[in-house]
């Protein structure tokens, strides 16, 4: 069995990109993707915790690479179900390589800013519990240097898998939506699976530790819940509101299945399509609005309704081939079950 | 998965194998194959039922893991049944509905397309169940593991819904709107979740509780002293 690499999984390469499309021999690249993120996470959780001390270093080395393997573990499920649903034809075994693929360059990148961050923790400060302040100013700004690393790392993996799913033959707009609903699952259960693998970082006045005391107790929702009632005060549960239906019309907006523009032109048996034939029966409505025309297509096995949009000169022009179009589909008969 | 910007490829009609997960990757891929079956009897209506049964089973177990004992028995048992109680519920208005916008399929066909629905709600959320399994085992609050719940039984139905909606406007020669049919659905689910109390937190000794609506319920689930989960 031969290893891929994490330059490999980087530049996702066109072999592997075949093999994950035919989905042959995904079992090594399922595997090549835990090791990346195994190596890489583990050596960014050293830099995590070296400042603190060396045991929690070796806490974080083993838990940032257990915290992305479980958010993978938790929602390639749900991943996979909602690529089905969301018809882009991904298997489960393809669901699952796509995240871990995703994770593994976050880890690749992880781990090739490790010695940087690993340099830059040995060579300030150390943390010293009997020079408190000093030390807690010094704290804070390492933990915003690794927050900052491991948010662009975040986003280098999430550009790659935009970049994968692209490369796979999602249409544009399924792949879109495929990745909204992935990234939201995980950012759902990697908040909750983070703050219950807390500490990375250790604090100078707290001893290192692999879990925090009373792990159990309350929740990431419940953590932020308590920094917004102290920041905003009276007013918490209005920005939480407000945040909330943010992120929901967000959610909606990025998640809808817009129209899609397209070039026709009018035959005999059917409408020719950016020079694909769509026959008289595969159209299910027709109409114009303005200098534009408006055709849904009849569900097919996903039952979905795919919807084109024709850009026409002027709404004259946009009326005649609404007409030439709605008499084209009066020549067959569209019955009851229709798929 | 085609070159960008062509329209979908026309899927070649498909049949649908035996088994459960057969019918589990159609409900997700190729509904159109179920549909079909529908019209030849009645086994696909059983199927859809087996289905929908064992993901509400599962889910509540899941779900009755937050607090444990007997409600390992009971909560499996009453989210099924509710479920079912919402479908038979929501059926008449469903079709009656449909038939206003047009409609003309059977009563069966509608219970059909419904049962596909309820069905992929519970496929979802046997989908989201690791997630709320994390967050019941790391917090003791009732309120905060029925938001959780909720949320997953929202964002479900709304999905399952909208193949209820697709499944009706396939089996007719004009869309079928069933906008103000949805909201009513979602309504019984919530009631029926409060009606069937406690789902979520240890269970008591009443089998049935005093009428409450939904919404009341919730407010008092969220100002009760007693909303945190003692564990041992």
């Amino acid at each position: 069995m031969t290893w891929v690499g994490p330059t490999a999984l980087c530049r996702l390469d066109e072999r592997l990109l075949e093999q994950v499309r035919r989905g042959d021999g995904l079992r090594r690249v399922i595997l090549s993707a835990m090791g990346t993120i195994i190596v890489g996470a583990g050596a960014y959780g050293l830099a995590f915790g070296i400042w603190r001390a060396p045991e929690q270093a070796l806490f974080s080395a083993i838990k940032l690479p257990a915290l992305l393997l479980s958010v993978a573990l938790c929602t390639i499920g749900l991943g996979a179900m909602l690529a089905m649903l969301l018809r882009s034809k991904l298997s489960l075994r393809q669901t699952a390589v796509c995240m871990l693929l995703s994770f593994a360059v976050t880890s690749a990148v992880l781990g090739a800013v490790a010695p940087m961050s690993i340099a830059l923790d040995l060579l300030v400060p150390p943390s010293d519990p009997a020079k408190l302040a000093a030390s807690m100013a010094v704290g804070r700004a390492l933990l915003l240097l690794h927050t900052t690393a491991v948010a662009g790392a975040g986003v280098a993996g999430v550009v790659r898998l935009r970049a994968l799913l692209g490369r796979l033959g999602l249409d544009h707009v399924v792949a879109k939506r495929v990745l909204v609903s992935w990234i939201s699952a995980q950012f759902l259960v990697g908040s909750q699976l983070s703050w219950l693998f807390r500490p990375f970082f250790g604090e100078p006045r707290v001893r290192p530790t692999f879990f925090a005391d009373h792990v159990l107790h309350g929740n990431f929702f419940d953590a932020v819940s308590v920094l917004m009632r102290s920041t905003f005060g009276a007013a918490a549960p209005f920005v939480f509101a407000m945040a909330a239906l943010g992120l929901a019309i967000t959610l909606v907006t990025m998640l809808r299945a817009d129209a899609k523009d397209v070039r026709v032109e009018v035959g005999t048996v059917g409408l020719l399509v950016n020079g694909a034939l769509v026959r008289w029966r595969q159209i299910a409505t027709v109409h114009h609005g303005g200098a534009a025309v408006m055709i849904a297509l009849v569900a097919d096995e996903t039952l979905g309704r795919e919807t084109l949009r024709v850009a026409c000169k002027s709404a004259e022009v946009a009326r005649d081939l609404a007409d030439q179009i709605s008499a084209g589909r009066l020549r067959v008969d569209a019955g009851p079950f229709r798929t | 998965m085609t070159a960008e910007a062509a329209p979908r490829a026309q899927v070649a009609e498909t049949t649908l194998d035996s088994g459960p997960l057969a019918l589990v990757e159609a409900l997700l891929k190729t509904p159109a194959t179920i549909l079909r079956e529908t019209r030849t009897g009645y086994g696909m209506i059983f199927r859809l039922s087996v289905v929908i049964a064992v993901t509400t089973s599962l889910v509540g177990f899941v779900m009755s893991l937050f607090s444990g004992g007997l409600q390992l028995v009971f909560v499996p048992l009453k989210l099924t049944l509710g479920i079912f109680c919402c479908a038979l519920l929501c059926l008449p208005s469903l079709h009656v509905f449909s038939c206003l916008s047009g409609a003309e399929q059977r009563v069966k066909d509608t219970f059909a397309a419904l049962l596909m629905g309820v069905a992929l709600m519970g496929v979802l959320l046997v989908g989201f169940a690791p997630i709320a399994w994390i967050f019941s085992q790391a917090t003791s609050s009732v309120a905060m593991m029925g938001a959780v719940h909720l949320a997953f039984l929202v964002t479900s139905s709304l999905l399952g819904l909208g193949l209820v909606n697709r499944a009706l406007t396939a089996m007719n020669r004009h869309p079928v709107r069933t906008r103000l049919w949805s909201p009513l659905f979602i309504l019984v689910v919530l009631q029926m979740t409060t009606t069937l109390r406690p789902l979520v937190g240890p269970a008591d000794d009443a089998l049935i509780h005093e009428r409450s609506f939904f919404v009341s319920h919730w407010a008092s689930t969220v100002t009760s002293p007693e909303r945190e989960l003692v564990r041992e």
